[in-house]
């Protein structure tokens, strides 16, 4: 299999490219995406490639990008369409959750939406409050919406190309700050399963649970804990909705700790489910409460040294596993 | 008063006699290693006690500046306080208005309950109310490892017994990890359960030991204590007073919307004991047999025409030859004891009586010497006894083997169970008259199937089936029965 280091950004119009190619009905709409490329050149030179009528620049109107996916979709199309950040999905709601994830339902299954909506996530440009949200959390708690959040290119590239190949709305969420992240990707088309979690570092003292930014954030925090003797098993999630709950479940049974890690804010956030789903399924494995980790209860600042504050970080991340995983130095143990 | 203790909430600690193993009660200060009002760091050794096995130092479970209590020979209850660590040098005793409330008898009415809420590590984890903090992990554990949690220390946040604590007991708790030492208490803390169901069945008192676990979610439920309680008050509504509710096995939980209930009392709880405990605690299993009655069905045809009134039964025919067949067996005429198989000397065959509402198991005696007449006329007496519920204690007890016949009601065979302590029951078929082929001629023949269940533990098939060819044989020649033997 060929490999080449690429960019998660090129990853992702890479997904979209080979999907363009190998399906004339696959076809790309929204902001700035054509002549632009869009603002994170994620849709670089599809316009040039594909034409006009494959891809479409369209007015600034989120309802009515959303709509005219629905539609597509709806008439069999196979649509991609984006939000070019993640705060205008709020524009688009009625369409994404009163439309495109409640159709198949309303029809008794009879309609077939296979429309992929990427956006683009989380803070780390000092793109100030209205630019910078992580607003997963209110994306899964649709029903009939499927969302991913890539931490890498590998995934990025597979995950995309599995959403273009869902016959069910997916939400593809991309990281600003990890346009640029690169690494080993194969040529040729793959997909990366959804609601399929990834180990991504194994250990046996706790599990750190996390996905697109922060996941690479508890890498690092993972590697310095290393060094301290305390062994976190990271654990991707990729696939927010559904939730791969089995394999937290199974991995928290193991370690007996967890620590649930995002870029949201902490209140409501995905770490409440998490944690949740843990203590249902695994409470009598527990030695300490979930930690959940997340940004605090507040809009993101557009200042860089009060954003840099606001968003977790590892040394953040590295001190909540020490003290989920401390022991007290106890005296009088024993005879 | 109130007030000086919340700021000593703040200032001091307790430092406790610590429990060093299952069997400690009290310890006995032999010295203080720190003087008062001297700093100590966690993990300085503080003083030395001696308990009844052991001389040991204690070490300090909190930084701060020791304040002694406990007089050096003075004993002292395992959890009981013997000194405080407080935060400053100054709040020593007698120098302050809080320190007189310190070296006042009982500090710990007053103080106890909000210090400990406030402990980061204590050398004890019992919190308020006595209940132990630890973590589901450690719970779990040590119901799985059998050790007692209560002799363990906390290291986890909040002095939290961990999942490690549990794996690292010292030896002292390790001692009640012999699978043999089972105790209540290690089964009460194993017992898995939901946080809800453990504040319900403390509440009311429930043992979560007695509840059944939730099938799906392998835990004891809040739900599984509240039928288990409805249960209860069920069975106290419903049950007879004080003339008593039988001796029979638990009773099973009622299924849902029963048509009627019947309880397990007086002869059916008798029975449903019996044959409960007979299924259970022996080896039983069934063979059949065919056997041919013709001789048998002339033999009675020809004595009711001589002699109607007396002529006696099928059944009464089986039973004489049984009875001389467990006398040519005595392998089947016996009964497993602590010591062993006992081989009975005498043979006395129980015969199954169906009752409206039960069944009854009166016993003939002498079988295997009785002649066809005696055993008739028992036979007759002892079923018309039963019905009535005249039978005597003397006409129930000592059978050695039992005979039960459902031929009456169209049955073939089935799978008797021996009625304890016997080692074996026949079962009586109804008689049949088939079609056979003998040699190249086809012709009728009368015959009814054996069906003898016996304890493999203390017989094998073939003796089983041996005995059971005995009766066979038997029945083919009924003029043999009919004369009573003399006693060997």
């Amino acid at each position: 299999m060929a490999e080449r280091r690429i960019s998660y950004g090129a990853a992702f119009n890479e997904a979209v490219r080979q999907a363009m190619e190998s399906d004339p009905d696959v076809f790309c709409a929204g902001e700035d995406i054509g002549a632009f490329g869009g603002v994170f050149a994620t849709y670089a030179g599809l316009q040039a490639q594909f034409g006009r009528e494959r891809v479409v620049d369209t007015p600034i109107s989120e309802q009515a990008i959303v709509g005219l996916g629905i539609g597509a979709a709806v008439t069999g199309l196979r649509p991609i369409v984006d939000l070019m950040f993640m705060d205008f999905i709020c524009v688009a709601m009625d369409q994404i959750v009163n439309q495109a994830a409640k159709l198949k339902y309303m029809f008794g299954g009879t309609a077939t939406l296979p429309l992929t909506i990427t956006t683009a996530g989380g803070a780390g440009l000092s793109a100030a409050a209205q630019h910078s949200q992580s607003l997963e959390a209110i994306l899964c708690h649709v029903p009939g919406l499927k969302v991913v959040f890539p931490s890498n290119p590998y995934d990025m590239k597979g995950l995309m190309t599995a959403c273009i190949m869902d016959d069910n709305p997916t939400v593809m969420i991309k990281h600003k700050r990890l346009i640029g992240m690169k690494a080993m990707v194969p040529e040729e088309p793959y997909s990366v399963p959804l609601g399929v979690a990834r180990i991504a570092r194994p250990g046996s003292h706790v599990t750190v649970v996390s996905y697109g930014r922060m996941l690479n954030e508890s890498l690092v925090a993972a590697e310095q804990l290393a060094t301290e003797g305390i062994e976190c098993e990271v654990i991707d999630l990729r696939t927010l909705q559904p939730l791969d709950t089995a394999t937290i479940v199974e991995s928290v049974r193991r370690t007996n700790h967890a620590v649930v890690v995002h870029e949201a804010v902490r209140f409501g956030g995905l770490g409440a489910e998490i944690a949740s789903q843990i203590q249902e399924e695994a409470f009598d494995y527990l030695d300490a409460p979930v930690a959940r980790i997340g940004a605090p209860f507040s809009p993101v600042p557009f200042s860089p040294a009060l954003e840099q504050h606001y968003v977790p970080d590892a040394p953040r991340i590295a001190a909540a596993v020490r003290d989920v995983v401390a022991r007290a130095i106890v005296g009088a143990r024993g005879t | 008063m109130s007030l000086h203790a919340r700021s000593l909430v703040l200032v001091a600690r307790e430092f406790r006699m610590p429990k060093l193993g299952l069997t400690m009660e009290e310890g006995t200060i032999v010295e203080w290693l720190v003087a008062r009002g001297e700093r100590v760091e966690i993990g300085d050794p503080v003083l030395s006690i001696e308990t009844d096995k052991v001389e040991t130092e204690v070490e300090a479970s909190a930084p701060g500046w020791l304040h002694q209590v406990g007089d050096v020979g003075s004993t002292h209850a395992c959890g009981s306080i013997i000194g405080w660590l407080a935060d400053s040098a100054d709040e020593t005793p007698g120098h302050s208005g809080i320190s007189g409330t310190m070296g006042s008898a009982q500090p710990e009415l007053a103080l106890t309950d909000t210090i400990s809420s406030v402990l980061i590590a204590s050398t004890n984890p019992v919190i308020d109310g006595g209940r132990i903090r630890s973590s589901p992990n450690a719970r779990r554990l040590a119901g799985e490892l059998r050790v007692d949690i209560r002799t363990l220390t906390g290291s986890g946040p909040m002095g939290r017994i961990i999942g490690a604590d549990v794996l690292e007991a010292p030896p002292s708790a390790a001692s009640s990890r012999a699978p043999d030492r089972a105790t209540p208490l290690v089964e009460a803390v194993s017992a898995r359960a939901t946080g809800a169901a453990r504040i319900l069945a403390d509440l009311l008192g429930v043992d979560l030991a007695h509840v059944a676990p939730d099938p799906i979610e392998q835990r004891v439920t809040r739900e599984g204590v509240a039928a288990h309680v409805r249960r209860l008050l069920a069975s106290i509504e419903a049950a007879p007073r004080p003339s008593g509710p039988s001796d029979t096995s638990a009773p099973l939980p009622p299924t849902e919307a029963p048509a009627a209930v019947r309880r397990l009392t007086g002869m059916r709880g008798t029975i449903a004991k019996r044959m409960h405990a007979s299924l259970t605690e022996m080896a039983q299993l069934t063979l059949t047999m065919h056997a041919d009655v013709a001789a048998v069905l002339a033999h009675r045809s020809a004595w009711r025409e001589r002699e109607p009134r007396s002529t006696p039964g099928i059944t009464d025919y089986v039973i004489a030859a049984v009875g001389r067949a467990l006398r040519q067996h005595p392998a089947m005429n016996a009964t497993v004891t602590q010591d062993g198989i006992v081989q009975l000397a005498d043979v006395h065959v129980g015969l199954a009586v169906a009752l409206r509402d039960g069944l009854l198991v009166p016993v003939i005696r002498h079988a295997d010497r009785a002649g066809l007449v005696a055993i008739s006329a028992e036979s007759r007496r002892l079923a018309a006894a039963a019905r009535q519920a005249a039978l005597g204690p003397d006409d129930m007890a000592g059978g050695t083997f039992s005979v039960s016949t459902l031929g009456a009601f169209g049955v073939d065979s089935f799978t008797p169970i021996i009625n304890p302590p016997n080692v074996g029951i026949l079962g009586v078929g109804r008689v049949r008259h088939d079609i056979v082929l003998d040699g190249d001629r086809v012709t009728t023949a009368a015959g009814m199937t054996l069906s003898l269940t016996w304890d493999h533990r203390a017989l094998d098939g073939v003796p089983a089936a041996a005995f059971c060819r005995s009766i066979v044989e038997g029945l083919a020649a009924p003029a043999d029965l009919v004369y009573p033997r003399s006693a060997r």
